[in-house]
């Protein structure tokens, strides 16, 4: 039940026993249905995406490898807006409690998602994770997928923006490897460049062509954690998306 | 991909269990477990929510790594979704069987569909669906030139234009996840 809406999104139902039928002989029939598989993750999404819409909320989800930086750049992000910016974070690793113990360290509200049964977030998870977070007087709600390049690109959030970050020590060939994960995201981030000294294997034009190849068409920030000029794009990036989707709900 | 977590099941209710590690409490699902059987005191390795391994209480309890179950488990999560829209199917139509389900699922969907037909009968175990065949039918990459209008077939991490090579392309299929056909045997014929 949602406590901000007052919708009957509960946890999904439980699936109803199937009773065996007697042997008698039927019809045959073949329906054409033609629905997306997905499309009850997509409604919750698009559910999800109203609450947030009702709030003047940017939502953004942050995909990655285990261990790109996600918790790190928020963070740095959190530091960086105190004052300017009311942020919330919505937790997704599934395993420990670590990631958001981090976020509240900084002093912002981290809901942990513990619900979960996958390798990655659905929109009911999200929808779920809502009714412990209020939404009023918040600017930004990031949502910290499950560290994975596979699974989390199926599932609609019903967030604004999906950002995919690859760190440099993975290598620049992961978005040829995992297309489907960055050809969906809007902005794609390449985080820990501090490194590239380090790793000359890595190299950022590469990486800039394979997210090419792959269909991706947003924007490609470097940057590290530590700060710099790729750091103050990336808020320069958040800043203006707020002010978008304070625009919109104005 | 994806870490496994070692814990002990504290309590255990149908495919249910509570389990615990260093003081944290999780319920997880013993689902992926059938045909191995555990008991409370037991120690699993925990991905995500599942119970995928049972293992010895003298292993290192250290996360581990696993990759084949868990994209399984990803495809699980996506069969449990289509066993609900047969499902819906099924009833809406009085089916008391179904008899095939067919999908089509393109390379951008993010769905492979050789694990989807793997983890079709676990999602399907116990529903209307249960012995109903699961038919795959996947949908090339085909991308439209905004340059040269061309169509043609492009490889998932490469979709560029086939007669020009430029990226300006528009993805036209291969993104599909859908539900194309259920057939069914329906009750309202009795044997004469
Ligand atoms: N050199 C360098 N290291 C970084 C940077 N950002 C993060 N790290 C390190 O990378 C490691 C993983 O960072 P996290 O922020 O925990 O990564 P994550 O993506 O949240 O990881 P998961 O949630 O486990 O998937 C940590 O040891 C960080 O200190 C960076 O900009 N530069
Ligand atoms: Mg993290
Ligand atoms: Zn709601
Ligand atoms: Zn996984
Ligand atoms: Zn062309």
């Amino acid at each position: 039940m949602c406590r901000d809406c007052g919708c009957s999104l509960g946890p999904a139902a439980a699936r109803a026993p199937f009773a065996a039928q007697p042997a008698t002989k039927g019809r045959i029939e073949s329906i054409e249905v033609i629905t997306a598989i997905l499309d009850e993750n997509d409604r919750v999404a698009t559910h999800n995406r109203a609450h947030f819409d009702g709030h003047g909320v940017l939502a953004v989800n942050l995909m990655s490898s285990p261990g790109s930086g996600k918790t790190s750049l928020l963070e740095a992000t959190i530091k960086a807006l105190q004052g300017e910016l009311k942020v919330a974070v919505i937790e997704g690793d599934l395993a420990t409690e670590n990631d958001a113990a981090r976020i509240r360290a900084c002093g912002v509200p981290a809901i942990q998602i513990t619900t979960g049964n996958a390798c990655h977030l659905d929109a009911q998870m999200v929808h779920d994770a809502l009714d412990d977070l209020p939404l009023d007087g918040l600017d930004v709600l990031f949502v910290e997928n499950v560290g994975n390049l596979v699974c989390p690109a199926s599932f609609d959030l019903g967030v604004h923006r999906n950002l995919t970050l690859l760190s440099v020590p993975e290598g620049d060939d992961k978005p040829a490897k995992y297309p489907v994960m960055f050809r969906g995201a809007d902005l794609a981030l390449i985080t820990k460049v501090d490194l590239l000294p380090h790793i000359e294997e890595f190299s950022v034009g590469r990486a800039r062509d394979s997210l090419r190849e792959v269909g991706f068409r947003g924007d490609i920030i470097e940057l590290t954690r530590r700060g710099g000029p790729g750091f103050e794009a990336w808020l320069g990036w958040l800043r203006s998306e707020v002010a978008a989707r304070r625009a919109a709900a104005a | 991909m994806c870490l496994a977590v070692p814990m002990k099941i504290t309590g255990i209710d149908g495919f249910n269990a509570t389990c615990e590690a260093k003081g944290i409490q999780r319920e997880v699902s013993l689902f992926m477990l059938q045909g191995e059987p555990v008991a409370i005191g037991d120690h699993v390795l925990i991905h995500v929510g599942y119970a995928i391994q049972k293992i010895s209480a003298e292993e290192p309890a250290l996360p581990g790594t696993c990759s084949t179950k868990c994209s399984s488990m990803h495809e699980l999560a996506i069969c449990q979704a289509l066993i609900e829209q047969v499902q819906r199917v099924a009833r809406d139509n009085a089916a008391r069987r179904v008899i095939s389900v067919t999908v089509s699922v393109g390379p951008l969907s993010g769905v492979e569909a050789k694990l989807l037909e793997h983890a079709y009968p676990l999602a399907a175990a116990g529903t209307v669906a249960e012995h109903a065949q699961l038919v795959v039918v996947t949908v090339p990459v085909r991308v439209r030139c905004r340059t040269c209008k061309a169509e043609s077939e492009a490889a998932a991490n490469r979709l560029l234009c086939g007669s020009c090579n430029d990226w300006h392309v528009d993805v036209i299929a291969g993104e599909e996840m859908l539900l194309q056909r259920v057939e069914i045997e329906t009750a309202d014929e009795p044997v004469h």
